[in-house]
C-alpha cells in the first residue's frame, strides 16, 4: 500500500486490486437517474431523502442515492452469474435538518444462483477488505432468516415484528421480553444476547432453533465461519444475531464490519433476495459496501515532516536543473520544490539548487 | 480506556455511585471542581460530564463508549446506540398536559409546546392529528397558561409542577427511566468489559 496516500485512497486502490483479482468487474453508474425508480423503492433507503433536481426538459432526476439498487435495475433477468464491484459516491439528504451528505463507498455484488460457496466468497472478500483497512477490526455475521424464523415460530404479528426489530437493533433484552408473553418473550430476549465468539454463539443459537429454517440458517453461518477460519485465519470474526437486519431487504447472511476508531459500522451487507424480487429479477444476490469516509479520520496521516526533502531553488536556476534535483531525491519519499521556504514548513532535509545548477544539502528543518 | 459519558446533575451522581461500586471509581471526580474530564488510568476509565440531553450524542458518535441517559432523551434524539439495560431509576413519563377543563377543538391544528418536538410529532402523527409544534427550552408549563399553546408534551415525575400551575395530564406518551447505553462499534471491541459492567449493574438495581 502506498504510504504517501491518505488511508481511504490507499484502501480504495488495494481493494480494487483485490476485487479485480477475485474476478469481479468494475461497474460504473451515472451520477443521476430518473427519480421514479427510487420513489418506487424508497423503503430501501431507510428513511433518508433524495437529492432531486429538474433537467432542462422538466423531468425530475435524483442524484444517485444507492449503488446496489442501480446494479439490480441493470441486471438482465437471463443473466446466469454477474460479479461486480464499484467505487462511487452516493448522495442522501438527512431527514432531520435536510442536510445533504456525500457518502463515498466501494463494494461488491454477486448476483446469480447464490449457493453456500458464493455467500462464503463474499464474506471472505469482506474479511479481506477489513484486513486491508488495517488496525483492529471485527467482522460480525448474522442471519435475517434465523430472526424471521423465530418470529414465525412465535407467531408474532406484523406490527410487533417491527417493534421487535427495533428492540433487537438496540440490543434491548428488556424491550424484547416485554413484547410477548412467557416463554416467547424469553426467547426474544435471548436473541439479543446471541453475540460473541463464533462457535460458542452458534451452539447457543442451535438451542434456540424452533424450525428447519432456523437450523439451516445456523448451518449456513457455520459454513461461512469454517471458510473464514481456513482462508482468513487472522480475521476477528463474531457471530451476532442481533445485527440490524431489515427483513424487507435481507433474507439470509448479514454482515457488519467495524474498525477501531470509527464509531459506526464501516462495512454492511448481506444476502438481499427481497430487493431482487421487488425489482422483478429472478436471481439471488449477496454483497457488501465499505464506507470510505470514516477511514481518513480514523487513520490520520501522522508524518513528522511536510516533505521528506524540500528543494529550495534560486529563481534564476534552470527548470531542468530543479527537475533533475527533484528526481534525484525521489527515493527518499515526498519531495517538494519551492523558490522560498514556506512559513512553518517542516522538511526532513533541505536541498538548495543555485542559479548555476549546483546543489548543496543541509540536514533537518530550516524552521 | 473506557470512556463513560455521565449526565451532569443528580442522575449523574447516582450513576457514578453505581460505577464506583463496580470498581470503576475515580477519586479525582469525587473531589468535584469544574473539570469536565476525569481519568483513572489504573481502572482504565475516563468520565465525561456532559449535559443530560447530549449523552446519547456523545455515545452515538463514539466520543464515549458507554453512558447513562433517560429513555425520554433516547426517544427524542433517536440515537443509534445499544440500549443494554433499564436501570429503573429516574422514572418518569412523557405526557400530554393541558389546563384543567380544557376542551379540544378538533377543527383546528393542535398547538403543542414541548422540549421534545420529535416525540410529540411522532405521537400526533400516529393519531393523524394536525399540529403546530412550538419548541421551548424550559418552563414549558407557562405555554398553556399564557395561551401560547393548547397542550404541552413534557416529562412528569410527581405531577406537582403541573398541579401548582393549574395543569393536568390528559394522555401518556411513553414511560421513561435511566438506560445504560453503548456505542455500536465500541461494543464490538469492548464487549467483555461492557458486558461485565452491565451484569454488575443488573445485580445492584
Amino acid at each position: 500500500m502506498n504510504a504517501a496516500l491518505p488511508k481511504d485512497e490507499a484502501v480504495t486502490l488495494a481493494l480494487q486490486g483485490l476485487f479485480e483479482q477475485s474476478g469481479y468487474v468494475r461497474y460504473r453508474m451515472s451520477s443521476f437517474e430518473s427519480y421514479d425508480y427510487y420513489l418506487a423503492n424508497k423503503s430501501f433507503l431507510k428513511g433518508e431523502g433524495l437529492v432531486t433536481f429538474n433537467d432542462p426538459f422538466g423531468r425530475l432526476l435524483a442524484l444517485k442515492p444507492d449503488v446496489t439498487m442501480s446494479i439490480v435495475k441493470n441486471t438482465k433477468p437471463e443473466t446466469v452469474s454477474q460479479k461486480l464491484y464499484y467505487v462511487e459516491s452516493v448522495f442522501r439528504a438527512r431527514r432531520a435538518g435536510g442536510e445533504v451528505r456525500e457518502i463515498r463507498q466501494m463494494g461488491v455484488e454477486s448476483i446469480g444462483a447464490i449457493d453456500a460457496y458464493a455467500e462464503a466468497e463474499v464474506a471472505v472478500l469482506a474479511a479481506k477488505s477489513l484486513a486491508a483497512v488495517g488496525g483492529e477490526t471485527v467482522l460480525s455475521l448474522g442471519d435475517a432468516s434465523f430472526v424471521a424464523g423465530l418470529y414465525d415460530a412465535l407467531g408474532l404479528p406484523e406490527p410487533v415484528r417491527a417493534r421487535a426489530n427495533e428492540a433487537l437493533g438496540a440490543k434491548s433484552a428488556e424491550a424484547l421480553r416485554a413484547l410477548a408473553e412467557n416463554g416467547a418473550g424469553e426467547a426474544l430476549a435471548q436473541l439479543a444476547e446471541l453475540c460473541g465468539a463464533p462457535y460458542e454463539t452458534l451452539r447457543r443459537a442451535r438451542a434456540l432453533c424452533r424450525s428447519a429454517q432456523m437450523e439451516q440458517a445456523v448451518a449456513r453461518i457455520e459454513g461461512v465461519c469454517d471458510t473464514l477460519a481456513v482462508v482468513c485465519p487472522d480475521a476477528n470474526v463474531r457471530v451476532d444475531f442481533s445485527l440490524e437486519s431489515d427483513m424487507d431487504y435481507y433474507n439470509g447472511l448479514v454482515m457488519q464490519g467495524f474498525v477501531r476508531g470509527v464509531p459506526q459500522a464501516v462495512l454492511t451487507g448481506g444476502r438481499y433476495d427481497p430487493l431482487m424480487r421487488k425489482c422483478e429479477k429472478p436471481q439471488s444476490a449477496v454483497g457488501f459496501a465499505l464506507m470510505l469516509d470514516g477511514l481518513a479520520r480514523a487513520f490520520p496521516k501522522q508524518r513528522a515532516f511536510d516533505a521528506d526533502v524540500l528543494i529550495v531553488y534560486d529563481p534564476a536556476a534552470k527548470p531542468a536543473d530543479v527537475a533533475c534535483a527533484a528526481r534525484a531525491y525521489e527515493a527518499e519519499g515526498v519531495v517538494r520544490a519551492e523558490p522560498l521556504v514556506p512559513p512553518g514548513f517542516r522538511a526532513g532535509r533541505v536541498v538548495q539548487v543555485r542559479a548555476d545548477g549546483t546543489i548543496t544539502e543541509t540536514e533537518g528543518s530550516p524552521c | 480506556m473506557l470512556n463513560i459519558a455521565l449526565p451532569k446533575g443528580r442522575l449523574g451522581d447516582k450513576v457514578y455511585k453505581l460505577f464506583s461500586q463496580l470498581g470503576c471509581g475515580c477519586p479525582e471526580l469525587e473531589q468535584g471542581g469544574r473539570k469536565l474530564v476525569f481519568e483513572n488510568p489504573e481502572q482504565g476509565v475516563r468520565y465525561l460530564l456532559v449535559k443530560p440531553g447530549d449523552v446519547a450524542i456523545y455515545v452515538e458518535h463514539g466520543a464515549a463508549d458507554v453512558g447513562v441517559v433517560g429513555k425520554d432523551v433516547l426517544l427524542e434524539t433517536r440515537a443509534d446506540v445499544y440500549e443494554l439495560l433499564d436501570l429503573g431509576f429516574g422514572a418518569c413519563r412523557l405526557a400530554v398536559a393541558a389546563k384543567k377543563g380544557w376542551q379540544e377543538d378538533l377543527s383546528l391544528p393542535l398547538r403543542v409546546a414541548t422540549k421534545y418536538p420529535n416525540v410529540a410529532k411522532a405521537y400526533y402523527d400516529g393519531l393523524s392529528r394536525r399540529t403546530e409544534l412550538i419548541k421551548l427550552n424550559g418552563s414549558i408549563e407557562l405555554a398553556p397558561i399564557l395561551g401560547l399553546s393548547d397542550v404541552i408534551v413534557d416529562i412528569v415525575e410527581t405531577g406537582t409542577t403541573l398541579k401548582e400551575n393549574g395543569l393536568e395530564v390528559i394522555a401518556t406518551v411513553a414511560e421513561s427511566s435511566a438506560r445504560f447505553i453503548a456505542n455500536k462499534a465500541s461494543y464490538q471491541f469492548e464487549k467483555e468489559t461492557i458486558d461485565r459492567i452491565c451484569a454488575g449493574m443488573r445485580e445492584r438495581i
